[in-house]
């Protein structure tokens, strides 16, 4: 059985290994102001011997806790009928994502009959791969390096508020003890005048 | 029935139904103020939503496209959360930033059963749990320090004894 693995070049993955910035722009992002993190350069840092090659250079980086770049790869592996699609965000958490794909639907079994209805499949399969896969990946390449809204604390307040609505009492005070944002949202006056005409209702 | 082009942060293109397209209200207003022609190609530019995210929106609103307009929020009245429909509930079985991103969308493009939907998913998900726990859920930094934590346990005593 082949397996076939090769490296997934996202357009916002840029590993320039020489200057070792990292990039992480591309347009699909578009409600993000264009961010590029300042390049790392390695005068930079204080090392005593001079990376001499790539793999010193990363070796560097380990020593040294640098994790500039993020390294995608993707495998496809035969997995009786269908094909596991597996990828995985090097040196990243939950950087893992797979798929099966049945090629029976997206390719024909003949080489020479191609049915117009499997080309057409075609299509279906790159958003399969795009979304199952792809997609997850630079989410994840994307939220390391503080691009992309991954936590509750990075939402709009009002937002937030709008959350908060829905919680009773109890559960309100609980979630002001998480951090001092959401405390400080929990203090909102409008909140609490809504709890008590909620709560006491007609007694008021 | 005429259909909308709808252009995703990427430059991906999807091609929808103009009612539906219309449940936002972003982009109803826009059709409306613009005076967008039906008959003509229009593209709208949707710089704040990613394909993979406008994808799951106009998915969202292609099943709801025959659902009556959501009520009005009434102040005085307690929100539920126990009523999402086992096919929303479906759909929004997301990683959180996938969820987080839907509200965001859902809030610039003021669909606002989406929203409703969406933060009473994260309202269940904070509902019942002890601070740590809800810290825990959402990867939330504790940044208070340790005389404020003491201090919580008093002022809060009132309500944990219910």
């Amino acid at each position: 059985m082949a397996e076939s693995s090769g490296s997934v070049v996202s357009n916002n993955v840029n590993t320039q290994k020489q200057s070792c910035a990292v990039k992480t722009t591309d347009g699909s992002e578009g409600n993000k102001t264009e961010k590029v993190m300042e390049p790392l350069l390695l005068e930079d840092f204080k090392y005593n011997d001079e990376p001499k090659s790539l793999s010193n250079l990363l070796e560097f980086f380990e020593k040294n806790k640098i994790s500039p770049i993020y390294e995608c790869s993707l495998a496809c592996i035969p997995a009786a009928d269908d094909i596991l699609v597996n990828c995985v965000v090097k040196g990243v958490e939950n950087g893992h994502y797979n798929t099966i794909i049945d090629p029976l639907t997206y390719f024909s079994s003949s080489s020479t009959c191609i049915r117009l209805n499997k080309l057409q499949n075609l299509n279906h399969l790159s958003r399969v791969v795009k979304d199952s896969v792809c997609y997850p990946a630079k989410q994840v390449i994307l939220r390391n390096n503080g691009e992309i809204v991954d936590c509750l604390e990075q939402l709009p307040p009002e937002i937030v508020l709008f959350i908060m609505c829905y919680l009773n009492i109890k559960d309100l005070v609980r979630f002001g003890q998480t951090n001092s944002f959401f405390y400080k949202l929990m203090q909102t006056p409008k909140l609490w005048m809504r709890r008590i005409k909620i709560d006491l209702g007609e007694h008021v | 029935m005429p259909n909308i082009k709808l252009q995703s942060s990427d430059g991906e293109t999807f091609e929808v139904d103009v009612e539906i397209a219309k449940c936002s209200v972003t982009i109803k207003t826009m059709l409306e103020d613009l005076g967008m022609d039906d008959e003509e190609e229009e593209v709208v530019p949707l710089p704040n939503v990613n394909s993979a995210i406008l994808r799951k929106v106009i998915q969202w609103a292609t099943y709801h496209k025959d659902d009556p307009p959501p009520p009005e929020d009434d102040e005085n009245k307690e929100k539920r959360t126990d009523d999402i429909s086992s096919w929303d509930a479906d759909f929004l079985k997301v990683d959180q930033g996938t969820l987080f991103e839907l509200i965001l969308a859902a809030n610039y493009l003021d669909i606002k059963g989406l929203l409703d939907v969406t933060c009473k998913t994260v309202a269940n998900m904070i509902k019942g749990k002890a601070p740590e726990e809800i810290r825990k859920t959402f990867n939330i930094k504790n940044d208070f320090t340790a005389s404020k934590k003491s201090r919580f346990v008093e002022e809060n005593e009132w309500c944990e004894e219910k």
